[in-house]
């Protein structure tokens, strides 16, 4: 067997043609690279930054903080048509005579 | 592959590199062909292992894409990578032991498939050469690794024995060598059946 008659017979080896979804499979496959690449190098970053956490952890809780005696410094702002004492046990009376009279609709 | 192909090649992978997914979506649609059709040789006619394996490539290449230097012809950079993939898998396959069975079958019609040429006209040419053609293919298969790749991008395609040579780490010298003992090995196994 010569050089030409074993260039004939390997040149009749054919593939077949590319599957068309080989393109699909590998940009999808290169998408879920791209996305737990961003996941991991967000969840290293973050992990790798103790100081930055603590900060964080201590900011949100100062703020919490600061916004609990904000309310507490203007109670006003809750209840502004309340202006006195008597005012405020006078509502709260009428308020509950309504509860009384409509639990007892409701349970007769 | 022209010289100005190649540079677009570069350019390509720089975007690549730079987070530019449809540059790297052409590189795809212009090597895929090269890279299945070498995956396929050398894995013996397997379409779903060959599909996984240059996905695999591809995959490579795309992490990959922030390395890569122009200097180095993007086909030959992309083979070496395709080299790494289909060797890796040929030892994971050599490790669980499983045996290649001829012919081929079609995964969706479940039926055998033979892609030989279709120049082949009466009904016994074509016995005898799909006889031969299984030979050569068998004989193929055998080949140790690195013979077999360096015939396959010779054959088929038409890469030269520089670019073999880088893609396989080895001499020019060496690649002439493989090819020549390759393509003895293989006159071989046609002679002796053909004597049988």
């Amino acid at each position: 067997m010569n050089d030409q008659e074993l260039d004939r017979l390997l040149n009749q080896w054919k593939t077949p043609d590319t599957p068309p979804w080989l393109k699909t499979k590998v940009m999808a496959a290169v998408r879920e690279e791209t996305d737990s690449r961003q996941q991991n190098r967000w969840t290293l970053w973050w992990s790798n930054h103790t100081l930055l956490r603590w900060a964080m952890a201590t900011a949100v809780i100062l703020l919490a903080g600061l916004l609990t005696i904000s309310v507490w410094d203007q109670p006003e702002n809750f209840s502004p048509e309340i202006v006195s004492l008597d005012e405020a046990l006078e509502s709260f009376a009428s308020f509950s005579n309504e509860e009384v009279s409509s639990w007892g609709e409701d349970s007769f | 592959m022209t010289e100005g192909s190649a540079i677009n090649d570069a350019e390509l992978m720089s975007q690549t590199a730079a987070g530019d997914d449809s540059a790297f979506e052409v590189l795809v649609e212009r090597y895929q062909g090269i890279v299945y059709g070498t995956c396929y040789r050398m894995l013996g006619s397997y379409h779903a292992e060959a599909q996984d394996v240059a996905q695999m490539v591809f995959v490579r290449v795309y992490k990959a894409a922030g390395s890569y230097r122009p200097a180095a012809q993007y086909k030959t950079w992309l083979m070496t990578i395709t080299r790494n993939c289909v060797f890796t898998h040929l030892k994971k396959m050599k490790r669980m032991h499983e045996k290649r069975v001829y012919p081929v079958v079609d995964e969706e019609t479940d039926q055998e498939v033979d892609y030989l040429d279709d120049s082949i006209t009466t009904a016994t040419e074509n016995l005898q050469e799909k006889e031969l053609m299984q030979v050569l293919q068998r004989a193929i298969e055998q080949l140790p690794e690195q013979q077999r790749m360096a015939l396959i991008l010779r054959q088929y395609e038409q890469m030269d024995y520089e670019q073999i040579a880088r893609t396989l780490k080895t001499s020019v010298a060496s690649v002439k060598s493989l090819i020549f003992r390759a393509r003895d090995t293989l006159r071989s196994a046609v002679k002796a059946h053909k004597k049988n």
